[in-house]
């Protein structure tokens, strides 16, 4: 138990110097040059640049988040509105995602995800809840995340506005949202997602695709063949490191969205295995960590979604490079390529070990509640139950 | 309170938690599945997609003449292309270019600017050693251009034995000529290699394993000797001169083993500079024109009739002094003949006497003559468009063809047909395929040479020794007496017919067959002049007999025969 928060973070080591391999290795083309390696440099770069922010937020006592959740998501919430105003904003193939500063690109989607669960937990700490009428309650406590994923859809950015939902209904559930209320949110959505689909024929066409790639092969979208290709050339142990040849320039975005296939490609089914591997352990040591907070608390709220948040989009990634989902531009946290991504994932890790503190979360009254003391007396069954206004 | 207002439990965690590890546990299976039992499919899929293969010419085999000399070889040249996409500045390009090549700097540019979205154009084929080298120096971006190793055909002896050898153009495919037909031998096997391409179409790995290596084409020795090629060849240019006809051509064969040591058609061509060539000079008239024989018919019909036993050679024919009836045909001849021995037949070469002896045949057995001797089929030779020549079946025979054919009319013939036919005559009676190409030493026969029996021994000898050596000495080919060897020949000159399907009187084919010595021939020669229109006889023995004789006197010294004239030396 002593040891979890010691081997969650090796298990986050372990992706992370995989995942500068793999950009070093998946960067390459077919003549090699310099240009190859500015993307490790700058990889490097962002991971020291992530790890700063990371290490930093983590040293923070937990009441900062507690403290800070609604000026995080105030900023921001400015930041995805700035990213629409033309000139602030980059537009890169038809969306606009980014902010540029200087050489870099900041992506305010990749924030807005850890932002969204600690507004929802902060305003659920506040009493925005269930018990009240629903427009003082749902209303108020949802209103700003459903602002924010607005913005999101506005950008385009589909697969951070889903994510964004993701991460409300799981900050909703693990803070005790009622079951009844979850339901029918998601009764509420099937509408939605219909008319949207009407409304964006495009869209439509493309969860078809994915669906005949199931049945024909050659139906499949180029991206989804070649990163089927891809992984399965690797077989048990792959081609080695560097030495695939799919990665070349047959597999598209082979350092960002499809780097997982280039680790098939490359390290075999002992690589992609060995990542599903260290995800899963990421959960579970994760859900340890965690456990150490009361269920009820902002804590515990914000860092279990932060983690099942990044397990879950690490699963999609792999989903859509197996083809078990719609192809969505969806970077593999800790692995693909890019400083937004690298920089937002290590902070919310940060942000889950500032939270997990031993002693972080003090009780009311008497000792802090996950000190090693109280520990003791949750493996004997006791539970505490933390205020609830009535 | 309900339920739903109880406290968060442990339970919603260790949910989510389960969910997502049952949904990685999806994921897993799934990725076995790919890169498990999927993988064989995947990994064809790749092969397939990356690896394509890059032919590999094979070079293309010489031609060498009967003494080794070589006729056509293969060497390789330097071409240069561009990468249009890879080319920053098109001008600057094309600029260093100009300088290089000669080729304007604005037609360059256009070219360049024209492709810019494709990865290859030629920009020269077929560089000279110079234009190589000051490329090398224009210091142009590597990855703009390359060269690209090209085989080009070269024919040392420049135009000669061009109707034989054919050409070949800029992409290797032969035009005509043994190049053509001995094409599949010459080529050889392209070999091939795979290479790794990515998607972009740069190569980046060469399968050196799996390369299969070109098979160089064979190397083919011909029959025909560069010598007696050059010595035909300036005749006939002579003849063209002297005579201006149409055409002219001519062939030297070896009686007895069918080699032809000399083909010579006029107009010519240069293989070197096809595109130069006018455009009547491609027909190999050899091969690739028929007339009607004429007068060089007859002696072949005699040896026919000798040999069915229907004439004997002391026989008398009353030739009806110039005027002979058959049915409701009158023939002519040009002088008015009385009684005429079969080789005074010969000698004077009398229609008539020759009508005479048709009958004493009839049109059965003169079928069966003309058959034998390979009339009216392809003498099978290893070049592409021969003419078969007609010669009508049988059914369609007339009482007309009974004095036609003895004259060589009714029927047309190309010249190596003629010749083949002479030979027969001339090795004592065996038709032998004619062919270009010796045999390989260890494989035998080289090409199909058939070798029959037509003519008995007597029959032929007589035909050529008495008859034949006298149409030379005091008959119709006098004109192609020589001092050096004694020749033995027949003159011919065949009407040619009107569009009305007349015979013209105007429009001859003069041609003269012989041979040389007459005792155990070394060689037959046959020339053939289409339409002399200088002034003049165009009889046969007056235009083409002196030609032949000339070819036979330059071509025995070489083949080392020794001469009369030595011989009288004590």
């Amino acid at each position: 138990m002593a040891y979890s928060r010691p081997v969650l973070a090796s298990l986050i080591y372990s992706l992370l110097c995989l995942g500068l391999l793999m950009v070093y290795s998946a960067s390459m083309t077919a003549r090699p040059s310099s240009a190859d390696e500015i993307y490790l440099s700058k990889q490097a770069l962002y991971l020291a640049f992530g790890l700063t922010v990371g290490g930093g937020a983590s040293l923070l006592p937990a009441t900062f988040w507690r403290r800070a959740a609604p000026w995080i998501f105030g900023g921001v919430l400015a930041l995805l509105i700035a990213v629409l105003v033309p000139g602030i904003g980059t537009r890169i193939n038809g969306s606009r995602r980014w902010i540029r500063l200087g050489s870099a690109a900041l992506q305010p989607s990749e924030f807005a995800k850890i932002s969204v669960p600690l507004m929802v937990a902060w305003g659920m700490e506040r009493g925005w809840s269930w018990r009240q009428e629903f427009l003082r309650g749902t209303g108020v406590l949802l209103a700003p995340v459903g602002v924010a994923t607005i913005l999101v859809v506005i950008e385009p950015d589909l697969g951070a506005a889903v994510f964004l939902l993701i991460g409300t209904l799981l900050s909703l559930f693990f803070r005790g949202w009622p079951l009844g209320r979850l339901i029918a949110a998601g009764t509420l959505l099937l509408p939605i997602v219909t008319i949207w689909l009407v409304l964006k024929p495009y869209q439509l066409r493309r969860i078809e695709g994915f669906f005949a790639t199931w049945t024909d092969f050659e139906q499949a979208p180029y991206q989804v063949q070649q990163s089927l290709t891809t992984l399965g050339i690797g077989g048990w142990y792959g081609t080695g490191l560097g030495e695939g040849q799919q990665k070349l320039s047959f597999l598209p975005e082979a350092n960002t969205d499809f780097v997982f296939s280039v680790v098939g490609e490359e390290l075999g089914l002992l690589g992609t295995l060995g990542v599903a591997s260290l995800w899963l352990g990421v959960l579970w040591v994760g859900l340890r960590v965690v456990r150490t907070l009361p269920s009820d608390t902002f804590e515990h709220t914000v860092a279990m979604t932060l983690i099942c948040q990044l397990v879950t989009q690490a699963a999609i990634n792999v989903g859509v490079t197996t083809a078990m989902l719609p192809p969505k531009g969806i970077a593999h946290p800790l692995i693909s390529y890019g400083g937004s991504s690298l920089s937002a994932t290590l902070l919310s890790l940060g942000i889950v070990f500032s939270l997990t503190r031993p002693g972080a979360v003090l009780s009311p009254s008497g000792p802090p509640v996950n000190s090693p003391d109280s520990l003791r007396s949750l493996s004997t069954g006791t539970r505490r139950r933390v205020t609830d206004v009535d | 309170m309900s339920a739903d207002t109880a406290p968060p439990m442990r339970w919603r965690s260790l949910t989510v938690a389960w969910g997502l590890t049952v949904v990685w546990g999806l994921l897993i299976l799934r990725l076995l599945q790919i890169q498990g039992w999927q993988r064989e499919q995947f990994t064809r899929r790749a092969t397939r997609q990356q690896q394509s293969f890059e032919i590999v010419p094979a070079r293309p085999g010489d031609l060498v003449d009967r003494r080794g000399r070589l006729l056509a070889t293969t060497v390789s040249v330097q071409s240069l292309f561009l990468d249009p996409q890879a080319v920053s500045d098109p001008l600057a390009t094309a600029l260093a270019l100009e300088a290089a090549i000669g080729i304007p700097a604005d037609t360059l540019q256009e070219r360049i600017l024209n492709a810019q979205d494709k990865r290859f154009l030629w920009i020269k084929r077929r560089l000279t050693d110079d234009e190589v080298n000051r490329i090398l120096i224009a210091r142009l971006p590597r990855t703009e251009w390359g060269f690209r190793s090209e085989f080009q055909r070269e024919y040392p002896q420049g135009a000669l034995a061009g109707h034989i050898l054919g050409w070949r153009d800029i992409d290797g495919m032969p035009h005509g000529g043994v190049e053509e037909s001995l094409h599949s031998r010459l080529i050889g096997t392209p070999g091939r290699r795979p290479i790794v391409r990515d998607s972009r179409g740069f190569v980046i790995a060469i399968d050196g394993e799996q390369s299969e290596p070109a098979t160089p084409g064979e190397n083919i020795q011909l029959s025909i000797d560069t010598v007696t090629q050059l010595h035909v060849e300036r005749q006939l240019d002579k003849l063209m001169e002297q005579h201006r006809p149409h055409g002219a051509c001519a062939v030297v064969l070896d009686p007895w083993s069918g080699e032809v040591l000399a083909m010579a058609s006029r107009p010519a061509f240069n293989p070197t500079q096809p595109d130069q060539a006018p455009p009547n000079s491609w027909r190999n008239l050899a091969i690739q024109a028929a007339y009607e024989p004429g007068s060089t018919f007859k002696p072949l019909i005699v040896a026919g009739a000798l040999d069915e036993g229907v004439i004997r050679n002391d026989e008398s024919f009353h030739c009806g002094h110039g005027v002979y009836r058959m049915g409701p045909r009158v023939l002519h001849d040009h002088h008015r003949y009385g009684s005429l021995t079969v080789k005074e037949i010969l000698v004077k070469s009398s229609n008539v006497g020759m009508a005479r002896i048709g009958e004493r045949m009839t049109n059965t057995r003169l079928e069966h003559v003309a058959r034998q001797l390979g009339f009216g089929r392809r003498t099978g030779i290893e070049l592409p468009g021969e003419l078969p020549g007609t010669l009508h079946p049988i059914e369609e025979w007339t009482i007309y063809s009974t004095g036609s054919i003895p004259m060589g009319q009714e029927l047309t013939a190309t010249p190596l047909q003629l010749l083949a036919a002479h030979g027969a005559l001339a090795n004592g009676g065996h038709w032998v395929t004619p062919h270009l190409t010796l045999s390989r030493p260890g494989t035998g026969s080289s090409s199909n040479v058939l070798s029959t029996e037509v003519f008995g021994h007597e029959s032929a000898r007589w035909v050529v020794q008495e008859a034949m050596t006298d149409v030379v000495l005091r008959g119709t080919g006098t004109k192609a007496r020589i001092d050096e060897y004694p020749l033995f020949g027949k003159t011919g000159t065949s009407q040619k017919i009107e569009p009305n399907g007349k015979y013209s009187h105007t429009r001859h084919v003069s041609s003269f067959v012989c041979g040389a010595p007459v005792i155990a021939p070394r060689v037959v020669v046959i020339v053939t002049v289409d339409e002399p229109t200088s002034a003049g006889s165009d009889y046969g023995g007056i235009v083409a007999a002196p030609v032949a004789a000339e070819i036979v006197r330059e071509v025995l010294p070489y083949m080392q025969v020794p001469t009369r004239i030595s011989d009288r030396r004590p």
